[in-house]
């Protein structure tokens, strides 16, 4: 029997903006069960990182959540008071960021700064804090003495290393890891990755990957959320979206990055911007950009199909997609 | 640690020649401007009193009747020395007059200058909570109005209100010159109360300036992001993370502010005829005692090269990233 | 383009009301230095009344110790003020954005000296380079606004110098020198116009000083005496303070006001350019 760990329902947070709303995240719906990954990928603005971190609300004053639900085990975080929020941050919820270039004080050690997530959270002795503190940083492959280091002192590699340690180490149920390798070099980026679910094994953690890279996403996650103009297109296992995607947004994505196995495929840059979110425009976000937009598309905006058991894609052509057909109008528009 | 210590010899070195182009312009400029330099150097010569032996004696110790470069050469010597010239209008070496006048502006200034530098950063820290805030515009404002008084016009604004109109405070001077109390403690203190407060009320909404600049933006760096998700709380973030860093443009500012500090303390020195550099930079100017203007601009130019040195290797202990290039 | 640009940004400014009052106190002291002929009741220089008499209907803001009228005074010391504020920092503006640009574009050892003699004005005590340069050249005080200027200019070029530096590596500057736009042509058509809007912030700003730094000078006896200047005519006011306030009041109050109009104005255009400083809750 399954557990479902987080289920959000139909959440809506906008930003307050000169003229408006920034509709970022718009109506979105997910659920992640214990013990699994899930991915949510789009390109840049797209509402994804807003998404990781509405479920700490740990959004700027101008956020505000329009409505919806994020159930974290049964409870609703958007009805929790700040000092509840904050009970909950890092000891059943933490973040691994994204930029680990910044992601830490310049000016305090690493070591110290991990001791103090530990302190701040649990109520801990300092030798106590101390041996954890040595314990994590061999786990994520950190020689001890690296404690006493300033960021700058560190690998880009290195830093995230340490980013990792410190969202360990309460113990969280659940990690949400916004583009965790995106500043760092590919091989090491494939040893972070490696680290992330090979901790995941061993403390059986539930993780939300956000990543702007779909072969990140197909490398680490069991359910994959893609996500366009602040809401998601298209969500299912890993191994059937990748196998058949029923939304010409999926198929763009898929192209628009080399697979590090499979076949070579021709890569596609699609062309125009993403969506204003101030104001969005009627309809199918996507529409502007669609190879195979019809009338419809720009009026309605798409219902959700079960293309198949677990797998939804919202688009108003979802069950007569020709795949094919939409590679190859990708690859004319380049 | 090795490092910091040839980043620290590095920045002595530096320095060095900084203070030899001062000296070297002070010596330009009392060469180039209109009349004989003869004339500033011995400026006060002529008052009754001073014995002949004296003037002459002056005369051939800076070489005046020596070619330019000999004398440049002699001069550059003398200062190094610590001999800055002679006023004879005081009839006592420059650094004589310099040295007796430095304890009161120190004084003066320090307190005040701690003072405004602890409450203006806190206060500013406190603002870069809520940007925008009513209570952030309100201090805003005053600090623009602050910031835009003439120190001297504050100063006589203050005496006129407390001392002429309220008679809480005396209006002039460090000691009473008559009373049961004169000369005492108390006494002292009151007479510091008034220049000290003219001087914090100026001062102070650069620090707020400074430190709510630099904490808003730190506020908006990820590693903020980071200790909020920690679930430290919002004041633990402000005080321990973002304000920490935001004293490394403080240091900075406090040092570049030593001449604000500097023209502040002259003019409220000389409004309340406080006996300090200050008051005797404007007796000099009263009396076109050259000797003494030179040696105040030299002896404040190395003043201040020193103070931004330390600055400097403060701001190094402070932040780690300083390269010890 | 350009037009479109500055609507933009004073859109964007007028919603500071702060700024907008600024702007409101330099236009207002605008007019009254440009009309100060048709508004003042009595010549500045002539004796008018009896010496030191408080305010009253005849003199709104007294009379000094030669019985000349100050409200007469303060309105023509607005026009030296305004000149000497605008003039020293037109100097510093000029110098330092000539000699912050130029050298950065080029790079080398001419930027190399540049920066060591910004480097040298910067640790040198403005007020006692001020005092030892007029104290033995004259106070003359277009002489005074020009040594004014020259003790400015370094803030602006270090600000000209990191936006040129910043500037060099964007892309539509590459371009237009991968075009071949000789370097002068770059530097003066794309470089300073997209990174002067900080420097002329800062200018602004320093109009304000130079005005404080005017009475500052004349407060220690360094102003110029054969002109009517708000720093004058509150040096000579304040040896009477405590029998005739009406002498320090009016003129610092000018000083100070006026020198506020500049600094929000600077500030605003500041918060303009950098709208995080006030974001809203």
């Amino acid at each position: 029997m399954k557990m479902v760990l987080l289920e959000v329902r139909d959440l809506k947070m906008y930003y307050r903006a000169f003229g408006g709303w920034i509709r970022a995240v718009d109506g979105i719906s997910f659920e992640l069960e214990r013990g699994s990954t899930l991915g949510l990928v789009g390109e840049s603005g797209c509402g994804k990182s807003s998404v990781g971190l509405s479920l700490l609300k740990l959004l700027p004053p101008t956020a505000k959540f329009m409505s919806g639900e994020i159930l974290f085990d049964g409870t609703d975080l958007l009805n929790l008071c700040p000092e509840d929020i904050r009970k909950i941050r890092w000891k059943r919820i933490s973040m691994i960021f994204q930029n680990a270039m910044n992601a830490l004080d310049p000016v305090k050690k690493v070591g110290d700064q991990l001791m103090e997530a530990l302190t701040v959270n649990v109520n801990v002795r300092k030798d106590e804090a101390k041996k954890k503190a040595v314990e994590l940083f061999e786990r994520v492959g950190l020689s001890a003495d690296r404690m006493n280091s300033y960021p700058h002192e560190l690998s880009g590699g290195m830093k995230q290393r340490v980013i990792i340690a410190m969202a360990l180490v309460c113990n969280p149920e659940l990690i949400i890891a916004d583009e965790p390798t995106t500043a760092l070099d590919v091989v090491v980026q494939d040893q972070i990755m490696q680290l992330i679910l090979e901790l995941k094994e061993k403390f059986n953690l539930s993780i939300i990957f956000i990543s702007h890279s779909a072969s990140v996403i197909a490398e680490t996650c069991e359910r994959i959320c893609v996500m366009y103009g602040g809401k998601i297109v298209e969500q299912a296992d890993v191994r059937s979206i990748f196998k058949s995607p029923y939304h010409p947004y999926t198929i763009s994505l898929f192209y628009s990055y080399p697979s590090i196995v499979g076949e070579v495929k021709k890569l596609i840059s699609l062309p125009g911007a993403p969506p204003n979110l101030l104001n969005p425009p009627a309809g199918c976000r996507f529409a502007p950009r669609c190879p195979i937009a019809k009338k419809v598309c720009k009026a309605e905006e798409p219902p959700k199909f079960e293309v198949k058991k677990g797998h939804y894609s919202h688009c108003h052509f979802a069950m007569e997609l020709d795949v094919r057909k939409i590679q190859s109008m990708l690859e004319g528009l380049t | 640690m090795n490092g910091l210590r040839r980043y620290i010899a590095r920045r002595i070195l530096e320095a060095i020649p900084l203070i030899f182009a001062i000296i070297v312009f002070n010596f330009v400029i009392f060469h180039i401007a209109p009349g004989d330099p003869t004339s500033y150097m011995m400026a006060g010569s002529g008052v009754a009193g001073i014995d002949p032996v004296v003037i002459e004696a002056m005369k051939k110790r800076w070489g005046l009747d020596k070619p330019l470069l000999e004398q440049l050469v002699v001069y550059l010597s003398g200062v190094i020395r610590g001999d800055l010239g002679y006023s004879f209008f005081r009839n006592k070496p420059v650094s004589e007059v310099i040295l007796e006048r430095v304890p009161a502006t120190l004084l003066l200034i320090l307190p005040s200058a701690c003072a405004s530098i602890v409450v203006g950063t806190l206060i500013g820290a406190y603002l870069a909570k809520r940007p925008g805030s009513k209570l952030d515009s309100t201090v805003s404002t005053f600090s623009s109005i602050l910031y835009s008084v003439p120190v001297f016009w504050l100063g006589l604004i203050l005496l006129i209100i407390f001392a002429f109109g309220l008679k809480l405070f005396p209006s002039s001077g460090m000691v009473s010159p008559i009373g049961e109390y004169a000369g005492s403690v108390t006494d002292m203190l009151q007479h510091l109360f008034l220049p000290s407060l003219t001087l914090f009320l100026t001062d102070v909404p650069i620090f707020i300036r400074t430190a709510r600049a630099s904490v808003i933006e730190i506020m908006r760096e990820d590693f903020i992001t980071t200790f909020k998700a920690m679930g430290l709380k919002e004041n633990a973030v402000l005080y321990k993370h973002a304000l920490r860093n935001a004293l490394l443009p403080t240091v900075t500012i406090a040092g570049m502010l030593l001449g604000f500090l500097l023209t502040g303390a002259v003019l409220v020195e000389t409004v309340f005829g406080w006996p300090g550099l200050g008051r005797t930079t404007y007796e000099a100017i009263y009396m076109r005692d050259y000797p003494l203007i030179m040696g105040i601009f030299v002896f404040s130019s190395i003043v201040f090269i020193s103070i931004t040195l330390v600055v400097d290797i403060v701001y190094a202990f402070l932040d780690p990233r300083v390269k010890y290039r | 383009m350009v037009l479109a640009k500055i609507r933009m940004f004073w859109l964007e400014y007028r919603r500071d009301r702060m700024a907008v009052f600024g702007l409101a106190l330099v236009v207002f002291f605008a007019f009254i230095a440009i009309l100060a002929p048709f508004i003042t009741p009595y010549d500045p220089w002539s004796f008018v009344s009896q010496a030191l008499s408080p305010p009253s209907q005849k003199n709104l803001f007294g009379t000094d110790k030669l019985g000349r009228d100050v409200f007469s005074r303060v309105i023509w010391g607005t026009r030296v003020s305004f000149i000497f504020g605008l003039g020293a920092a037109t100097i510093s503006g000029l110098i330092g954005i000539i000699l912050g640009a130029i050298p950065a574009y080029y790079g080398g050892w001419l930027d190399d000296l540049l920066s060591r003699i910004y480097e040298f004005i910067l640790v040198i005590p403005t007020i006692f380079l001020l005092i030892l340069i007029i104290a033995m050249f004259g106070s003359s005080i277009y002489f005074s606004m020009a040594v004014v200027g020259l003790t400015m200019w370094p803030y602006l070029a270090r600000i000209m110098r990191a936006q040129v530096l910043s500037l060099k590596s964007k892309a539509y500057v590459q371009a237009s020198i991968g075009l071949g736009a000789s370097g002068i042509r770059t530097l003066f058509k794309h470089i300073i116009p997209n990174g002067i809007q900080p420097v002329i912030a800062n200018i602004t700003i320093q109009i304000a000083y130079a005005i404080l730094t005017e009475a500052g000078l004349s407060f220690l006896g360094l102003g110029d005496t054969t002109q009517v200047s708000w720093g004058q005519i509150l040096y000579w006011g304040h040896l009477h303070i405590a029998s005739a306030w009406w002498n320090t009041v009016f003129p610092g109050l000018a000083i100070a006001l006026l020198a506020l109009g500049f600094t929000l104005i600077g500030d605003g255009i500041n918060n303009t350019l950098n709208p995080k400083m006030r974001e809203s809750r």
